[in-house]
């Protein structure tokens, strides 16, 4: 066999250790050297194959859980309004429309079992409700519970919702939600620890007695294009932040978001702590397997607020990457460095 | 209790692709795509997550990219089911290699279903899933056994030689091997 030939074997090897979920850090590294050096390999085919092998391997499907199905359903509005929101049109091109309405008695009801499973649970319940703006498509479906839950003061069941204002859709159950609290103004932050017998009621005609804002307007920008960039195009890399080793990014997560094509990319943050912008600033390094890893590129300096549905950050990478491998945010003096010492990693978020 | 997800009889699952109806936010077909794969990657999800709420929030993430992704599912190339396990297990893995560097993963086993034998039922009827079930039955019993503690239970190389006593590189060739072979098999039919 020649080289090639033996790469490409090697590559086969470590391409199925990733796919199965077993590949070690110093394979990864290896992984990613022969990719850079075999642009042509595509593990397409291995991934269906272990796809098919899982399935003829024997999968039981099991029921899912109540709950979830109601999440599911709740996600599904969310995101179809959002990518509808996002490709310009008033609303996605129904293919039974007739059907959908005969179902919404359906829904109806499944959002009366929400509320009726909210007021039942024994934990206080905050209900934060997003403000609605032009240009902002609802708080990112699939991890609006993780980023409401981190933020949660004293344990309460925090439950950020979007930019519907409904009981319902604050445990992302109901997808006809408008019909289950209706007037109640967008951006308003309930709390409602006493449960009275009329839920929806209460949250229509409570004001909180005040609500800063949860977030700057350009950040809902910020979150709307990263949005676009991921209902628009199948390319985009999407990982999860992990902690580092410095304790303001103990409780990290949220994602990077990177599209090597356009170069283009978002960091959403939830758990990562404020900085205090004249002390100190987060600054992005992103690790390309192109390029010598002492040098990674610069993805930007910038601060964190500590907004309860996460921070989203527009990446600004200053030279072009190739293959990135890893994002790290380090936390440095005020306007960044050139090369940092990496003594201190809020997170990481690796793409092998 | 009413089910969240409505049951609507006037239309019956089929095995007939819903994917290239849902990516034009067709609500029903979302809503059948739900009932029809819901059940997969909830016991995919369980087996590969260290906890039944990670399993929950991987669901989660999982639907999203199936929405994301519907317009991308070519019926030429394979199953709307191997479609949606793809990117049920490409999160799934993602999601735990992003844990493992914190901490050892636990994974969530379910003991009383170890080693299934296979499943049957309609949703098992795809034809490429039907015969790479014939190649792996044909295949050793130690390997068959290493392929599904690694795909179906989500164990690491070293758990499953722990488990089966086999060494570690006889555990990574005969998995490596098995799905090589099912490769193979994808690939000749495919070949006109």
């Amino acid at each position: 066999m020649n080289d090639e030939g033996e790469d490409i074997a090697r590559l086969t090897e470590l391409a199925i250790d990733r796919l199965v979920g077993t590949l070690s850090e110093d394979d990864a590294v290896e992984y990613a050297a022969l990719r850079a050096r075999l642009p042509g390999f595509s593990d397409a085919d291995l991934e269906r194959a272990v796809a098919v092998t899982h399935l003829a391997s024997g999968v039981r499907p099991e029921p899912l859980p109540q709950g979830l199905q109601v999440h599911l359903a709740g996600d599904a509005t969310d995101y179809f309004a959002s990518a509808s929101r996002a490709r310009g049109s008033a609303e996605p091109v129904p293919h039974s429309r007739q059907s959908w309405r005969h179902l919404g008695g359906w829904f109806a009801a499944a959002a009366c079992l929400v509320v009726a499973l909210v007021i039942w649970e024994e934990r206080p319940v905050r209900v934060i409700l997003v403000p609605a703006t032009a240009t902002s498509p609802s708080v990112a479906p699939g991890m609006v519970r993780s980023a409401a839950e981190s933020a949660a003061p004293g344990g309460a069941d925090t439950r950020v919702v979007g930019d519907k204002p409904s009981v319902a859709a604050a445990t992302r159950g109901a997808p006809d939600s408008e019909a289950v609290t209706p007037g109640v103004p967008a951006g308003e932050s309930v709390t409602p620890s006493e449960r009275g017998s009329d839920r929806s009621s209460a949250i229509a005609s409570e004001r909180p007695p005040e609500r800063p804002p949860e977030r700057p307007s350009v950040v809902e920008s910020a979150a709307a294009q990263r949005e676009r960039l991921l209902a628009s195009n199948p390319y985009v890399l999407r990982r999860p932040w992990r902690a580092g080793n410095d304790a303001a990014g103990f409780t990290v997560s949220g994602d990077v978001v990177w599209d090597p094509r356009s170069q283009t990319g978002f960091m959403r943050f939830v758990g990562l702590r404020r900085n205090e912008p004249n002390a100190e600033q987060y600054q992005l390094w992103i690790f390309d397997a192109r390029r010598d890893d002492r040098y990674p590129v610069d993805g930007g300096v910038f601060d964190i607020s500590g907004a309860k549905q996460g921070d989203v950050i527009p990446i600004r990478a200053a030279l072009r990457v190739g293959v990135a491998l890893t994002f790290a945010v380090t936390i440095e003096k005020p306007g960044g460095v050139v090369v940092s010492d990496r003594s201190r990693i809020a997170a990481l978020a690796d793409t092998t | 209790m009413k089910p969240a997800v409505p049951e609507n009889h006037l239309l019956h699952d089929s095995d007939e692709p819903l994917l290239p109806i849902v990516a034009s936010g067709d609500r029903l077909a979302v809503n059948r795509c739900i009932r029809r794969y819901g059940p997969l990657v909830w016991s995919i999800a369980r087996r590969l997550s260290p906890t039944p709420a990670d399993a929950e929030d991987a669901v989660q993430e999982i639907f999203l990219d199936i929405w994301r992704n519907a317009d991308r599912f070519d019926r030429t190339r394979g199953s709307e089911k191997v479609f949606v396990t793809m990117l049920a297990r490409r999160t799934l893995i993602d999601r735990l290699r992003s844990l493992r560097t914190r901490l050892r993963a636990e994974t969530y086993i379910d003991e009383q279903s170890e080693c299934e034998g296979p499943a049957t039922g309609r949703a098992e009827r795809h034809a490429e899933v039907e015969e790479a079930r014939q190649l792996l039955e044909q295949l050793p019993l130690p390997q068959q056994r290493v392929i599904a503690l690694s795909l179906v239970q989500g164990m690491s190389h070293a758990e499953i030689s722990d488990s089966t006593g086999l060494p570690l590189g006889t555990v990574k060739t005969m998995l490596r091997r098995g799905i090589v072979r099912v490769r193979e098999l994808l690939s000749a039919r495919r070949q006109p």
